[in-house]
């Protein structure tokens, strides 16, 4: 059954604790990151991309993102996909550390760098988005 | 876990763009802060970033988004959707048509605003 399961293209259903919450989240932060993954690349991507940004109003790329960065909309935006994208993208690197990483020493070593990465990444993401001055 | 067919393609396929767009948000994190230090230092690094091999790189990035939302979307109707397991098959047909019809398009337009 729970090859089964495996075998139509999802992992498994864990039976409960921290394994069992990361694999709702993986769900919920999915479903939520469809809709702000794909909006911010087709904003960023492909409505706009990076030749005119860094032309943007003859002054640069920085110029487009201060701009865009003049409300707390986009900050809100942007940090609720920083977070929900870096945590949905470390959790399933864990998960092929998991999966794929026999030994011991390498596991723990592999999943130091996920977590830290994850940790540090989030807070220095999150200090840039609140804190570019204008 | 790995019986080959459809499950088997669609699972390493989730894995291998997954990988992908975790270690390119990881670069896209860096060179976004970049901003917070020197406006100077950010525009030339968007800058590199015009380069075509880069977006080519960007359109292929675009395609492993769509495909692992895509597939993340069946994986969930397979979960939650009672009968989600009878119609994986058809649900990963039905995954690749919208593939197709949306990236297909973008991929297109994408490579038009390349600046060469």
């Amino acid at each position: 059954m729970q090859f089964g399961r495996v075998s139509l293209g999802g992992r498994m259903k864990p039976a409960g604790g921290f394994e069992l919450f990361s694999w709702f989240f993986m769900r919920i932060s999915g479903v939520i990151l469809i809709l702000m993954a794909l909006g911010h690349l087709f904003i960023m991507h492909v409505y706009y991309n990076v030749d005119q940004m860094v032309q943007w109003k003859g002054l640069g790329a920085a110029e487009f993102v201060k701009e865009r960065y003049a409300g707390i909309g986009w900050r809100m935006y942007d940090f609720i996909l920083l977070a929900l994208a870096l945590f949905h993208g470390m959790s399933g690197l864990k998960w092929l550390v998991d999966d794929y990483i026999a030994s011991s020493s390498w596991r723990l070593f592999l999943m130091s760098v996920i977590y830290s990465i994850a940790f540090i990444f989030f807070v220095i993401g999150s200090i840039f988005i609140f804190s570019l001055s204008l | 876990m790995y019986k080959g067919g459809i499950g088997m393609w669609s699972w390493i396929l989730h894995r291998v763009t997954g990988v992908g767009v975790a270690l390119f948000l990881l670069i896209h994190i860096l060179d976004t802060v970049i901003l917070g230090w020197s406006a100077e230092l950010y525009n030339d690094v968007m800058t590199l970033y015009t380069n075509p091999l880069f977006r080519l790189g960007e359109i292929l990035l675009v395609g492993m988004v769509l495909f692992h939302a895509l597939n993340g979307l069946r994986i969930i109707l397979v979960n939650f959707w009672t009968k989600g397991s009878d119609y994986q098959k058809q649900l990963f047909y039905v995954e690749l048509v919208i593939f197709v019809v949306v990236y297909i398009p973008a991929a297109i337009y994408m490579l038009q605003t390349i600046q060469i």
